[in-house]
């Protein structure tokens, strides 16, 4: 059998045994303090009666006693005998000698001195069953004697045997009555309590939250339950939001997955778009630039030997031939044009243009525009009109080339499609401070169905098969987009037979109070197509002559490093006339050259791409790192005609860029430059 | 042996001393009793205590109870000795002698010692309230109240309640429990 604690019991035991215990608790006391106060009036009765006897005694003896006559006195005493609390009795006299007795009991044949003090009349002592009770016997205010009686005390243990049994049985029946009782009030406490235990259980273990206890009575325990019920509704309540939060949060997360996953599936798929775009894109500009190269190295020998042989034909004085001489430079220039256009397009759409703002005087600029058309213009039979109207002769900050470009296109559109009447060109001031420029003409027009595709790419208006006009359709285009990089617009007003206006409005933000008097560093970029104006020829330069020329040893030494063999001849017919040309092919026969010890090389013309390990630029920065050639003039000669190579040419390097096509009389100029 | 016999020899001796010791005692009680007067002084004394005189007999209420000793005085002053300063219910007790019968009418107890003539006497006594007491035997049934006597060697007391009721004495019952009660043979 194994002791619980209390706190372990089930309820019923605890209340049952709870009950027992207070009952017989409450017996106990009962009974303890009954026997005690049995005993002590036990006590007191016993210790009056025993007073009482030994009064009479004393009272009835004292003649006895004063007479000695023991008999008398013993007779007296056995009255005594009859008190079923009897022991013994005794006389004493006065000296405490034993006077006589009575009993079963031997008494002592002397008193006790200290039986009685001085003036003591009775005194009472208790022993563990026995009462002792000595009384002094006076007779006349004289101690004649004393009087002792002993009780049993038996009768009290005999009462308390009673008390005792008569508490069990009492106990008993309490018991039993209690017992019944707390069966009864289990009933109404621990049912309701039980009950609700099983439903707590039950909801712990099958997780039902929807089960409710037994409805209670009013007191605590139908408190409880009612809060019992309260409180698994609330959980209940909660559970079941939680359950929906818990969904509902899935269920976002699902579709945050989802979404994320799509996102990163268009972002992958842009990404590879992306890439592919971007390879299209520079595969396209590398097409276009090598293709660029490609053209503008053959056009370059074509231009120099179109020159060479109307330089040749002017010695003899045979001008017969120049109207075919310059259709093959026009030709070339068209072409070069296009050229141009097509790169700058390719470019811009790249996002590879780079625009360099420069402040431009605007009036002087667009100026010498209209006259670099005035004889096209003359050419048809045209008036050709510049005005500038109030506030027009404003200051702009623009890239020249891109804002060059523009009015030139427009210009050369105007003329182009205007057979008779006139252009007029006019520069004004907007009303919110920006400028503007207007071409107008009394041309053909455009059909109203074809200006929103005015701006696009190679796109020209078309009748049926018949090109009516020349060009690329890129001219505009490249315009609009030339003006956006400046946040500049262009407008269009026109109306078919009757002619078109074309605006260009520069926004006030890109207008500029002053602008330093012309620019000190002129731009040898020549990619714009204005051409600096030739300068006329030596009258003794002509084509051909013997590279074994006598007079050659006392002309300066130029050497051409050149990979195509083409241009090195050409080159070599442009300059041989005033300078001993040297020519090598690769970076190697170049510094042999350079190192050849009897030759000075007064200028290298450097062609920026060549065949072999080392490129042009390679071979300038090397050159530039020996001090033999540190100062040692070096012109870049390239068909690599954008702007950054340029700036990588001279980087490198070179003193001097001059991009292919190269007219000869710039090409001598810029030697001359060096050699002067 | 020897020894067996001297150690014999000595518990007979033993045995002879103890013998001669009770016999010297029980001849010393066959004796008169020693202080025979100093007891009955103590009794004369003690009647005063169980007797009740008519309230006539005191003149006032702190008059001393007399007890006076007729005749012949065989106490020898230890009737004086045993009295002291004691006193009876509030009175001093006195002691006087007299000489004639008439000079008791002022005691309350008058003691007649052992005489031929003290019945007479104490007859003279009779309608006073006066306790008489005597040692003499046949004192009480001829006419006397209170009578010594010696029984096994103790002094013991007869009494004549008749007498006493005719002196309009009260004999406390205790004393009379203690005493031998006599009738008187003339009536």
């Amino acid at each position: 059998v194994t002791l619980h604690r209390f706190g372990d019991w089930s309820l019923s035991a605890k209340l049952t045994s709870l009950s027992a215990v207070t009952t017989a608790t409450a017996l106990l006391l009962a009974c303890v303090a009954f026997v005690a106060a049995d005993r002590v009036s036990f006590r007191q009765a016993l210790g009056r009666k025993l007073s009482t006897s030994a009064q009479i005694v004393a009272s009835n003896s004292t003649a006895a006693i004063l007479f000695e006559d023991a008999a008398g006195a013993q007779s007296i005493l056995r009255a005594l005998e009859a008190e079923p609390s009897f022991v013994s009795a005794a006389i004493y006299d006065r000296g405490g000698r034993i006077f006589t007795r009575v009993g079963e009991r031997e008494v002592p044949g002397t008193l006790p001195k200290h039986a009685l003090e001085v003036g003591q009349d009775e005194d009472l002592e208790f022993g563990l069953d026995r009462a002792f009770l000595v009384r002094r016997i006076v007779s006349d205010g004289e101690t004649i004697g004393f009087v002792q009686l002993e009780a049993r005390l038996g009768e009290l243990a005999d009462r308390l045997v009673g008390y005792v049994s008569l508490a069990l049985a009492v106990f008993g029946v309490a018991l039993i009555a209690a017992l019944g009782m707390s069966r009864g009030l289990l009933r109404t406490i621990t049912r309701p309590l039980l009950d609700l235990a099983g439903v707590a259980r039950r909801v712990s273990t099958e997780k039902d939250y929807s089960v409710r206890a037994g409805p209670g009575g009013s007191d605590e325990t139908g408190l409880l339950i009612l809060s019992f019920n309260q409180m698994l509704a609330q959980i209940e309540q909660r559970e079941s939001a939680l359950t929906n939060e818990i969904a509902e949060r899935e269920r976002a997360q699902a579709d945050l997955a989802a979404a994320r996953d799509a996102a990163e599936q268009a972002r992958a798929k842009e990404e590879l778009a992306r890439r592919a775009a971007e390879q299209a894109s520079q595969l396209k500009s590398a097409f276009l630039a090598n293709m660029s190269h490609e053209i503008r190295t053959p056009l370059n020998v074509i231009l120099g030997y179109n020159a060479l042989i109307q330089a040749a034909l002017e010695d003899i004085g045979d001008e017969s031939q120049n109207p075919l001489i310059e259709g093959v430079a026009r030709a070339s220039k068209r072409l070069m044009t296009t050229v141009h256009g097509i790169l700058d397009i390719s470019r811009i759409e790249s996002g590879a243009f780079d625009v360099h703002p420069a402040p431009i005087r605007l009036a002087p600029f667009v100026s010498r525009l209209v006259e670099d058309h005035r004889v096209l213009a003359k050419s048809k039979g045209l008036e050709l009109d510049f005005e500038v109207e109030g506030g027009g002769a404003a200051n702009v900050v623009f890239d020249e080339y891109c804002l060059s470009h523009a009015i030139t296109n427009l210009l050369d559109n105007a003329i182009k499609f205007t057979e008779k009447g006139g252009i007029r060109v006019t520069l004004g001031r907007d009303a919110d401070e920006g400028v503007h420029v207007c071409i107008a003409d009394t041309g053909i027009g455009i059909d109203g169905d074809y200006l929103p595709k005015l701006y696009q790419a190679f796109s020209q208006e078309q009748i049926g098969y018949t090109r009516k006009f020349e060009g690329s359709g890129l001219g505009l285009a490249l315009t609009k987009r030339f003006l956006e990089l400046h946040d500049a617009t262009i407008e269009v007003r026109s109306e078919k037979g009757k002619g078109s206006a074309f605006t260009i409005h520069i926004p006030p933000d890109w207008v500029v109070a002053a602008v330093p008097e012309s620019p000190a560093v002129a731009d040898e970029s020549g990619t714009s197509p204005d051409m600096p104006a030739a300068r006329p020829l030596p009258s003794d330069a002509r084509i051909g002559g013997a590279d074994g020329d006598p007079g050659d040893w006392a002309k300066p030494c130029v050497l051409v490093v050149e990979d195509d063999l083409e241009t090195q001849t050409m080159m070599r017919a442009m300059l041989r006339e005033r300078y001993r040309v040297l020519t090598a092919d690769d970076a190697k026969e170049a510094r042999r050259m350079l190192a050849f010890p009897g030759e000075k090389v007064r200028v290298v013309l450097m062609d920026l791409s060549l065949r072999g390990d080392e490129d042009g630029l390679t071979l300038t920065k090397a050159l530039r790192t020996d001090e033999r050639w540190r100062t040692l003039p070096i012109v870049a000669v390239t068909a690599h005609a954008l702007s950054e190579d340029r700036d990588n040419a001279l980087a490198a390097g070179c003193d001097a860029y001059l991009p292919k096509p190269v007219e000869r009389a710039r090409l001598l100029s810029v030697i001359q430059g060096f050699t002067a | 042996v020897a020894i067996l016999s001297r150690s014999r020899g000595r518990r007979l001796g033993l045995a002879t001393l103890l013998l001669a010791l009770a016999f010297t005692k029980a001849f010393a009680s066959d004796a008169p009793v020693v202080g025979e007067y100093q007891v009955k002084a103590a009794f004369l004394f003690n009647f005063a205590k169980f007797v009740t005189w008519p309230s006539g007999a005191f003149e006032g209420p702190e008059s001393p109870i007399e007890i006076c000793v007729a005749g012949r005085d065989p106490f020898g002053g230890a009737l004086e000795d045993t009295i002291g300063e004691r006193t009876v219910r509030g009175r001093p007790v006195a002691v006087r002698q007299i000489d004639a019968a008439e000079q008791a009418s002022d005691c309350e107890i008058v003691f007649f010692a052992d005489s031929e003539r003290a019945p007479v006497l104490a007859r003279r006594l009779e309608r006073a309230p006066v306790l008489t007491v005597g040692e003499t035997a046949g004192f009480a049934e001829a006419g006397g109240i209170v009578n010594f006597k010696i029984e096994e060697n103790r002094v013991r007391f007869e009494i004549n309640p008749d007498a006493a009721s005719r002196a309009g004495l009260r004999v406390s019952s205790q004393l009379l429990n203690l005493a031998t009660v006599v009738r008187e043979e003339r009536k």
